[in-house]
Order: C-alpha cells, then structure tokens, then sequence
C-alpha cells in the first residue's frame, strides 16, 4: 500500500501540466486500468473452460467459489484493515442455509441461495457489532472464537448429520434456459455469473466514499476520528459485507461437491483464506483471485507429486511473501510497469 | 435462445469427446479403479492396512480382471470431505476409473456417496459406518463392504440381552460416529428386553479423565458399560476403567475399536479379559480365514489385523464385482457403471476371511455373520478367542432408489 499512497501523492503533487483535479486522474487511471484486467481476466474466465478438460473446469468452479470467499476477507484484511479468523463460519452459515433448505426442507435452490446471502449478512452484522470494536489480536481471537463457536454448533447439529454431514444437495434449477446445471460447464458459467455480479457490488462499494473511509480507518483511525468519521459503524458493515460474500461462496460451494459438512467451517479453512488473500496480494482488488487460483492449482498439483505438499506449499508461501511484495498481484503490476518505463525510454533513446 | 442451443451443443461436442476417451481405453484392456482413502490425518495407519489388503487382493489375482489389466490410481482424501470430493472428481474426470473405493472416514464417505451419485461412478465404501451411507444417501452407485454402526450394535445390544444382561450403561464420545454407536445398541438391547439405564457422552477428543463419569456409571448399579471409544481415548478409558477396579463389578463390553490390537501395548495389560464384538479375528479357523493369514503373513511378514481384513474385502468385492460385470456384458466394461454395483451386490463371496460375505441388494450393503471375542493372555503375549458368532443386525431404514 505504501508504494500506491506513494503514487497517490506524486500523481497529486504533479498539478502543473493538468487542469483536472489530480485525484481525480489517479481515480480516472484506476477505472482504467480496473476495467482492463476485468476485461480480459473475464475473457479468459469465459475461454478457460471451453479448453479445458472437465476435471479442469471442476477446479476453476473452485477458484472462482474460494475468490468470493477471499475477496471478502481482503475487503476486511486489505482495504480495512482487520485480520479476521472466523469467516469460514460465514462461508459454513451460507452453505448450511441451502443444504437445509433445499435438501430437508425442499425449497428451490434459487431461493435458498438468497436467504444465504441474507442469513450470512445479517448473522455477521450481530457479529460486527460485537467483533469490531477490538483491535489487532483481540479481534483475531474474537472472530476465532465465533468460528468456533458456529463450527461447533454444526456439529452438534443432528438433523445435518453431525460432522458426518450430509449429501444429495440439489444445484440450481437453469430448466427455464434449457440448460441443466447438473453438467460441470453449465454449473461453471452459473457460479462466474454469481462471481461477477458480486466482484460488481463490492468494485461499487470499494470506491465509494464509503470504501474510502475504510481504507482511511486502515490508514490512521485517529485521524479519521478528528475529521468526523467514527469508525465503528464503518467496520461492522464492512465485516457484514465481507462475511456476505462469504456467504455465497458456501451457498455455491454445497451445490458444487453437491454436501456440506463442518469441516468447511474450521479455523484451518479461515486460515487458508487469509493465506490466499496474502498470496494473491491484498489491497490489490483481483488480488485474492489470483491468490485462490495458486492455492486451487498449486495444492493439486502438489498433492499428485507427494503426501507431504503442505510442507512444499508453505515453503512456497514463504518465498511468495519473501519476494513478491504485495503478493502475486504486487509482483504483476511491477512487471507492468517496469516493461511500461522500458518502452518509454526506447521511445526516448530514439 | 440461439445462444442458448449453441451453448447446449458445444457441451453435447465436448461430452461426445470424453465419452469417445472412455472407450479408447476400454480398447487397451485397462481398468482404472480409484483408490481414494484417508493417507494423512487420524485414519493414515488404517489406510495403509487398506492399501496393503488392495494390492495382496490384486496379487492373487495376477494385476487382471476378466482380462482387464487393472491399474489402482491412489489419491489422499485427508479425512477431509472437501479434499476427498476433489481427489473423487479427478479420479472421475480426469482419470476415467471404472470405480473407486476404500474410504475410511463417515464424512468423506457421505460425501463421496454424493459425487458418486451425481457423476454416475461406482463407489465402494470400505471403511465408513455412518449409518446414512447405506439408508438416507443410498445409490444405485454406491455399496459398502464394512458394516453401518447400527446393525452391528443392534446385532450386539440383542446379543447382551439375550444372554441375561437387564441394564447397561452407555458411554462414548459426543460426536455422529459415537451418537450412531449409541443408537444402534439402544435399538437391539432395548428391543431384546434390556434397558439403557443411563448414556454418558463425553467431549469428543477432549476428554482425559473419565473419573466423573465412571463414577457416575457406577451409581447407576447396571450390570455392564456398553462403549465406543477409539485410538488413544479407548487407551485412557479401559485404563481408567481398570483402575477403578470396575473389571469385575461392571465390566467393559464393546465393539472392535475398545480393544483393537493396536492399542494392546498402550493398555499395558489392562485390555486382558476384555470381551468385544468384531467382523473379523484371527482366531477363526475357517479355511478361508486360514489362507488369508498365510497369504497376508507370506507377502508382508506379519499377521492380519481386522482392518487388513476389511480392505481385502472391500478390494475382493470392488475386483469380483467388475469382472462379473465385464463377464456379463461380453467381455466388456459396461457403459452404464450402476452395473457394476448391481453385480457386485450380486456376489457371494464364500471365501472371504470374514466368512461367508453377501449384499443386500435392497441398499447394497454387506451382509456377514459377526464374532464375539475374548482377549486372553498366553504364553506368546495376549491374543483374541473366539467365543461366539452372533447374526448381522439390520441397517437403518430410508433407503430409496
């Protein structure tokens, strides 16, 4: 983040030639730039799977579910500030939401996957409200101890099956477009349908003014305190709508393995989450999307080769943060621009 | 709606192209079978006994199948249900298999059951017990050739009342596994004219000492506790329950876990006398059973213990099963892959170490007779006896298929 405050600054200190207001030609530049890595991580989004065999497109489902999960916790970890562990609980509230709905209920799929939504935002607005007035490890631990506390209660739970689970848990009905969401590509359209809708909503809610409080009460809190911003309210709905997310990845991701079970709600999972996002590259908003797609791949491709991939993958982890600063999405955007300033100066040397 | 159709045929082409995959392999004469079970995590040395039971099964069968070259592709679930569907969706998808099996933990099971059911591929489950897997989750795609939690404890709950035993007390950890145990007693002993006087359920993995409830059991005067516990919680509780000095005034009966062989050298002398039920012994002197352990002794060095024998029969019938089903279609794989489940639950399996093996055809599950045993101790170390067989009990009703 420093590098782009850095940015920031320069951009506005650079007035002389322009007659805009400087920020906003960095925001111009930013929309500019955001609508083109959209454009095309959207057509290779849309190309990968037509090319792909279908196991491949089973795990691109996966990246794409793990990127709402993830984008969500940068919401809280890059633009806010908050480290979270308990947002598996809300990915575990989502799916659970369906499975019961759909499975021992008979609710459509579709209805069910609104009331996830709604019954993750809500849950973790109460939770927010509660969470967010503490700061650094306090508030890790307080989100660790509602995971826990959710993760329990679905194992306890014996109409789910305990931490057995259940299965059988029907996919969306697409019957009224002629397609069948039962077939691996079909499933896997639906679920980038969901993905961008949501990575639409929450650009909407990123660069709004309300975006722009959270990333000053990442900045300084006090400083946003004197210019008339309490932070807390900003917080908790901040926490609302990362969990929210959340809540439509575990909506997705029991009709993806098509059951749903406590194992998606344990602080491991928060853990990997978190990992994913720092991987990818907070702060950077496709950032946890890159991070979910090296999680998704690496993690297969490592478990074919040895039993013991966790041991590579954290070494992996570490040479990533080591080097990568800002993650994989840091690292592409100095490549860009270094190979930006290398053409410029050919064009001046000749 | 143009768009739509476009869309429907591009995937109808793709679909045409795996299928068109499918058979070139059938034309190499190569079968793939998953082997998709618990490698890391609690379950690893279970996993290992399983593996172990594949590949003697696939010896003495000289690596072929009516024909067919078997090859075993094993892939790690974790005893973790997200990791086990993404191994059984490469396994399905990637590698084509024919059919996968030896799944260890109930929510990998499940859930494999799930993706089995979806993706039309054959699953044999070889270790799980949930009851669901057989009743609620049931499929024209999956079978199992361990047993469910209740008709062993309902076998075993009728077979207590029966020989005189009026009051029990249960005791068992609170998770699906423990909740299942204590059902499927409750139903047999209570059904034969005993009665659970008292069920203690103790935090799962988070108990160390059993003091308050044995003294609890104790109050209650019940002829017998009545448990399931496994790896180092059964340790601590048949040591504890020793120490107590309750061996004689209210002695521990149970299932395989309690007593497993494993965990003999951890209860330091305190598992002797223990009686238990269990689906395979050592002790039996059938032939089958025999030419199991000299097999099993010959190829690895060492005697079986039951969970060899569990993946051996769960490898026998995954094996026995596909070249039925390629007998019957011709000397070909079959397209449709329920097939092969139907003919598995066909199978009797007379030679089996466990003892004479068969399926209910109604939720293809395993059907055998079950041992009561004894652990003495002997001049060569503590062994298991064999006192007594007792009939399978019956699964859970809710399957529909």
């Amino acid at each position: 983040m420093q590098e782009t405050t850095e940015e920031n600054w320069a951009a506005s200190v650079d007035t002389d030639s322009s007659r805009h207001d400087p920020l906003d030609r960095t925001a111009l530049r930013d929309q500019r730039n955001f609508l083109v890595i959209s454009a095309i991580g959207l057509v290779v989004l849309v190309v990968a799977p037509l090319v792909v065999s279908d196991f491949y497109v089973s795990l691109l489902t996966e990246i794409l579910i793990f990127g709402l999960l993830v984008s969500g916790v940068n919401l809280l970890l890059g633009y806010t500030g908050l480290v979270s562990l308990g947002h598996a609980a809300f990915m575990g509230i989502g799916a659970y939401t369906t499975a019961i709905g759909t499975s021992l209920l008979d609710f459509p799929v579709w209805a069910m996957m609104i009331c996830s939504v709604l019954a993750s935002f809500l849950i973790a607005y109460g939770v927010g409200i509660l969470s967010v007035r503490t700061k650094g490890v306090q508030f890790l631990l307080i989100t660790l101890a509602f995971g826990e506390m959710f993760h329990a209660i679905a194992e306890k739970s014996r109409v789910t099956g305990g931490d057995d689970g259940m299965t059988n848990i029907p996919r969306i009905d697409l019957e009224f477009l002629g397609l069948d969401a039962d077939h691996d590509r079909v499933f896997y359209f639906f679920v980038l349908a969901c993905f961008v809708i949501a990575m639409a909503v929450l650009r909407r809610v990123v660069v709004s003014p309300f975006g722009r409080v959270l990333v000053g009460i990442r900045e300084n809190e006090k400083r946003m305190l004197a210019v008339g911003y309490t932070a807390f309210p900003y917080k908790a709905l901040a926490f609302a709508i990362s969990a929210t997310l959340g809540g439509l990845a575990g909506s997705l991701w029991v009709q993806h393995g098509f059951f749903v079970n406590p194992h998606l709600m344990t602080w491991q999972m928060s853990g990997e989450a978190l990992l994913m996002v720092i991987i990818g590259g907070s702060q950077a908003f496709f950032g946890p999307l890159l991070g979910a797609a090296f999680y998704v791949l690496t993690k297969d491709f490592l478990s074919d080769l040895t039993e013991a991939y966790l041991l590579f993958f954290g070494l992996l982890f570490v040479l990533v943060v080591a080097f990568f600063h800002g993650g994989l999405a840091g690292f592409a955007a100095t490549l860009a621009r270094r190979m930006r300033r290398g053409s410029a100066k050919q064009e001046g040397d000749q | 709606m143009t768009l739509t159709r476009k869309i429907s045929s591009l995937l109808a082409g793709i679909g045409m192209l795996a299928a068109a995959s499918g058979s070139a392999v059938a034309q190499d004469k190569t079968v793939k079978v998953g082997l998709l079970t618990d490698y890391s995590g609690v379950f690893a040395q279970l996993a290992k006994d399983i593996e172990d039971a594949w590949m003697l099964a696939l010896e003495q069968r000289g690596g072929k199948v009516a024909g067919y070259t078997v090859e075993i592709i094993k892939e790690d679930s974790e005893n973790n249900p997200q990791a086990g569907v993404q191994k059984a969706n490469k396994l399905i998808k990637s590698d084509n298999v024919a059919i996968f099996g030896g799944t260890i933990s109930s929510g990998v099971g499940i859930a494999l059951a799930g993706v089995a059911d979806k993706e039309k591929t054959p699953f044999v489950a070889g270790f799980a017990i949930a009851d669901a897997l057989t009743g609620k989750f049931c499929s024209p795609y999956v079978a199992r050739t361990s047993f469910s939690a209740n008709a062993l404890q309902a076998a075993t709950g009728a077979y207590w009342a029966k020989k005189g035993v009026k009051t029990a007390v249960f005791m068992g950890p609170d998770y699906a596994a423990g909740q299942a145990m204590l059902a499927g007693f409750k139903n047999g002993f209570e059904a034969a004219g005993g009665k659970v006087v008292e069920e203690i359920l103790t935090p799962f993995t988070k108990t160390k000492d059993w003091g308050p409830s044995l003294l609890k059991a104790q109050q209650t005067g019940a002829e017998i506790i009545y448990t399931f516990y496994a790896g180092a919680e059964a340790v601590q509780f048949v040591k504890q329950h020793a120490a107590f000095g309750m061996k004689d005034s209210m002695p521990l009966r149970g299932a395989m876990w309690i007593y497993d062989e494993s965990l003999w050298d951890a209860m330091g002398g305190a598992q002797i006398g223990g009686i238990h039920v269990t689906n395979y012994t050592n002790a039996l002197e059938t032939p089958a059973a025999k030419a199991f352990q000299d097999a099993f002794k010959a190829k690895y060095g060492r005697l079986p213990v039951a969970s060899n024998a569990m993946g051996y029969t769960n490898a026998v019938a995954i094996f026995d099963g596909l070249a039925k089903a390629i007998e019957d279609n011709g000397g070909n794989l079959p397209e449709d892959k329920a097939k092969i489940i139907s003919a598995l639950a066909s199978l009797k399996l007379d030679n089996d170490p466990r003892g004479p093996v068969s399926f209910n055809s109604s939720n293809n599950a395993i059907q055998q007779e079950l041992y009561m045993v004894q652990i003495v101790d002997g001049p060569n170390g503590p062994h298991q006896e064999l006192i007594d067989t007792l009939p399978y009990g019956e699964d859970l009703p809710g399957c529909k298929m």
